[in-house]
């Protein structure tokens, strides 16, 4: 990795202020992404887990106008680590061929964030915005924080969705059937 | 187009007076259907008496004079739905779509429901009630907490092959007759019967046991029997071990339930309590149908059905031939259903309005089956936070507790639209009412996984709709597409073959099966190919139910003394002496019917069933007109009944129908608030910890002869 971008990587996780991250994190990710998800995944463990609990603490959906643009980037880079991640392991191919079909829209309650994953044939992709009804098995809505504690793998579903922390559209049988082992494996790629 | 003869050529169609999904036949002579075949049921057979109807509403109406006043113009459905549509999303545009609420209740079962929730999406809204939580809400709550499924239901017993019934708080030869007609022939080949009811209905009369117990104490008779099975050890080890969490916390927490706690509070003996017990952990398999009469209405209704569905598990009849069956026998019917019948979460509007439902951070389980909270809604009629009520198959007035506060309510919202048949009262006060097409007079597809079927079918329209009827869901639709909302179906059909996407068929492929109907392969213990054998957090049948827990209302069941009794208010009970209950009548589906003279002859007016002797005293003669109250209504409104003594009651219990109105009476109310217990609830605590109904029956009560006998 070039020298200056880890350097940039560690100060905006470990030194700089909540209003330098704020500042600093967009064009940072721009080259984060123009370096390569998979060699950063190499080279930072853990990567996706810290810029998360970074974004947490500066309190990123309270930043109006550009808390969508930062989640929005952010997400790009994260679905990217993650199919990358999913393609490298045997165990998470094997999961995934036996999900079969699943597409996941999930949308954020607080910002306007919108996003998808989709898992087809053992294989896992995802991208922006929302997937047509017709097409979607699942919509989960949240804050951005609980989806990002459910892409963590830091949240109990079913009770979530019962318990309306998690809003769901879809049937919760495919929930728990399908979702929650991917959310779970998810969690398990980002950490 | 095609004519009706080609797209049904066999007049076959799915009954939905009720919910009993009974495949009838329309017989008709030079295009007019004149009658229903292979129908024993009055709902069933008087069919074409509501569609060819002299009053039913045929063509869209606008209100021109005040709300109630009776002025109405007919207009085009292009102006109907054009104004509707320009009012809708001025509302939403000024107040946002959880502005505007949508309610459909029994009638035209299944299609309000996919009206409503077509709605929910389309209007961005997540104010929808749907049914009602009076009925079956508390039950499907409490199983899905459990184990996220249905599994006291109506449809959830296998009568077929049990050789022990109970019937918990049910009358099944009048609120489900095919099915009574499944469980009388069990017994006939000797299966048991156990019966738990108040009330001397035709079931308790013929069971090996009858547990007539004191209203409202369903829960601590529940309590008490899983204590025996627990204690004798008569529960199924190896289901328990696998298949259920919490057992540990359920046994301790029932240690201090025993049948001596439990019989005074119940009214039964010990010995029948644990006569009961015994039978139907013994005499395997065994099924429980529980309705109203135990699970919903009273401010423990979750906990009843609770108390239900543990004794279910530990007993080992979960989705076993003859048990409790899974309604949704595969996951693929799982994944099917909820797209199907649209339950609980099928459909939701964006997020911004999703979290803006009435009832926010009071009920959620509530909200997730689908349901606002009515006292909330009807508090928005007043002060803003609802604009907009459209009414789709429902008789809202009628049918909501509270109800001249909702009548009042209505009058001040700003935009109010039915789709009727009639003129309901609710109707009455709308803005505009747009005629709605009959079962008959529509494509759909209907369900039925409860014993004897497990089948799709889906049938073409039987007959050309009437004047401008119009399907409900096209009605929906069409008004969405004038509103520039992208409409994610292009027509009905679209619609239907969204809900099948996950069998792989079509709505037409389906039509086109012999009898119309996709059989399904039938399958017991799911569980067992289920990973994980639940949907619900551990997994597992939850006795313990970690939902409930992080609701903050009870993870085991809990017997609370209803808020009005002889127990908890002595003193009340003194001047009010009587405790209500309700019953269901052959004749009705809740509130329709009463304008159909054949349903209507069988039963002309609303009864009260008492006991003869309380009925003596208080100088009541069998046929007298009676005039009921409650504490909360003494002094401002009673409501009339014509006595009808019944030997087997409790002196001090009495029994009247729900959802009573009269369509003869002068408009715009109908004589909607003179029969109807509903008039005399009022939205006030305490409610159901978790989904918030109050109180309407196991209340107190005192009758006297009416004034005027007529």
């Amino acid at each position: 990795m070039a020298k200056d971008l880890r350097q940039e990587i560690n100060k905006l996780l470990f030194e700089m202020s909540a209003e330098e991250v704020r500042t600093n994190i967009l064009p940072i990710m721009d080259k984060m992404s123009d370096y390569g998800v998979g060699k950063l995944m190499d080279e930072v463990p853990g990567l996706f887990f810290l810029m998360m609990d970074k974004m947490e603490e500066i309190g990123v959906w309270g930043l109006g106008s550009r808390a969508a643009e930062i989640v929005d980037k952010f997400m790009n880079l994260l679905w990217k680590g993650i199919s990358i991640a999913a393609e490298r392991s045997e165990d998470s191919k094997a999961l995934l061929k036996n999900i079969g079909e699943l597409t996941v829209n999930l949308e954020a309650t607080d910002i306007p964030l919108k996003t998808h994953f989709k898992v087809s044939q053992g294989n896992f992709s995802a991208g922006p915005g929302l997937i047509g009804l017709k097409e979607q098995d699942v919509r989960l809505m949240a804050s951005t924080r609980k989806l990002f504690d459910l892409l963590r793998g830091n949240v109990d579903i079913v009770t979530s969705v019962l318990t309306e922390q998690l809003f769901l559209e879809g049937p919760l049988g495919f929930l728990q059937k399908k979702v929650v082992p991917v959310m779970a494996l998810i969690g398990g790629l980002i950490a | 187009m095609k004519n009706t003869s080609e797209l049904s050529s066999d007049g076959k169609f799915v009954c939905l007076r009720c919910h009993q999904r009974c495949v009838v036949t329309a017989e008709k002579e030079n295009g007019k259907i004149v009658r229903i075949s292979d129908c024993p049921c009055i709902k069933g057979r008087t069919m074409p008496d509501v569609m060819y109807h002299p009053d039913r509403v045929l063509y869209p109406l606008k209100r021109v004079g005040e709300r109630g006043e009776g002025k109405w113009q007919r207009i085009s459905w292009d102006e109907a739905t054009t104004a509707i549509a320009s009012r809708l999303k001025e509302i939403i545009d000024s107040y946002g779509g959880h502005t505007i609420f949508l309610s459909d209740g029994s009638g035209q079962k299944n299609l309000g429901e996919q009206a409503i929730s077509m709605g929910k999406k389309l209007f961005d809204t997540p104010n929808v009630h749907r049914g009602r939580y009076t009925c079956i809400i508390p039950q499907v709550t409490a199983d899905y907490a459990a184990l996220g499924d249905f599994l006291t239901y109506e449809f959830n017993p296998d009568y077929a092959h049990a050789n022990c019934i109970v019937f918990w708080g049910s009358n099944p030869d009048v609120a489900t007759p095919a099915q009574a007609r499944e469980a009388r022939a069990s017994m006939r080949r000797g299966a048991k019967v156990i019966v738990m009811d108040p009330r001397p209905t035709p079931i308790a009369k013929d069971a090996d046991l009858w547990l007539q117990l004191r209203p409202g104490t369903d829960t601590a008779l529940g309590l008490a029997m899983l204590n025996v099975v627990i204690n004798e050890e008569l529960y199924d080890k190896e289901f328990v071990e696998k298949y259920c969490y919490g057992f540990d916390k359920l046994k301790q927490h029932v240690q201090e339930f025993t049948p001596k706690w439990a019989a005074p509070i119940t009214r039964l003996s010990e010995e029948n309590i644990i006569k009961a017990a015994r039978m139907y952990a013994t005499t395997k398999p065994a099924c429980v149908y529980a309705r109203c009469g135990s699970v919903s209405q009273q401010i423990n209704s979750s906990n009843v059905a609770r108390a239900m569905n543990s004794l279910i598990a530990i007993c080992g009849n979960v989705d076993v031939q003859g048990g409790n069956l899974l309604y949704f026998r595969t996951w693929i019917d799982a994944n099917m259903w909820a797209q199907y019948m649209l339950i609980p979460a099928a459909l939701k509007p964006s997020p911004k309005s999703e979290l803006k439902f009435a009832g926010a951070g009071k009920y959620p389980m509530m909200h997730f089956i689908g349901c606002a909270w009515m006292p909330d809604i009807v508090k928005g009629f007043y002060d803003g936070t609802i604009r907009a009520c459209w009414c789709i198959s429902d008789n809202l007035v009628v049918a909501e507790q509270d109800m001249e506060r909702v009548w009042e309510g209505l009058k001040r919202v700003e935009l109010s639209i039915v789709n009727e048949y009639f003129m309901t009262p609710t109707a009455e006060l709308a803005d505009f009412v747009l005629p709605a097409a009959f079962y008959t007079e529509i494509d759909n597809i209907v369900e039925a996984f409860q014993y004897p079927y497990n089948w799709i079918m889906a049938y073409r329209k039987i007959a050309e709709p009437l004047g401008e009827c119009w399907d409900d869901r096209k009605i929906v639709i069409e008004v969405a597409k004038k509103m520039g909302t992208d409409v994610p179906w292009n027509d009905v059909e679209d619609f239907l073959n969204w809900r099948l996407k996950y069998l792989g068929v079509t709505f037409n492929d389906i039509n086109k099966m012999p009898d119309h109907k996709l059989e399904l392969p039938r399958e017991f213990k799911r569980y067992e190919r289920g990973v994980p054998a639940f949907p619900t957090p551990t997994g597992k049948f939850e006795l313990y139910s970690n939902v409930f827990e992080a609701l903050g209302t009870d993870p085991l069941p809990v017997f609370r003394e209803p808020p009005e009794s002889p127990v908890s208010t002595p003193e009340l009970y003194k001047e009010f002496p009587l405790i209500y209950t309700h019953l269901r009548l052959t004749a009705f589906q809740h509130s329709e019917g009463r304008q159909i003279a054949r349903q209507r002859n069988m039963i002309p007016d609303p009864y009260l069933e008492m006991h003869p002797g309380t009925a003596s005293k208080l100088g009541i003669k069998d046929g007298d007109w009676v005039e009921l109250e409650t504490p909360k209504s003494a002094g401002k409104r009673h409501i009339k009944f014509k006595a009808k003594l019944v030997p087997g009651y409790f002196p001090d219990v009495v029994g009247g129908p729900h959802g009573w109105w009269f369509p003869e009476k002068p408009a715009p109310e109908h004589g909607c608030f003179d029969s109807n217990i509903n008039a005399l609830i009022p939205h006030e605590p305490p409610y159901e910890p978790t989904v918030g109904n109050p109180a309407c029956r196991s209340i107190l009560c005192r009758v006297r002869k009416a004034k005027i006998q007529s």
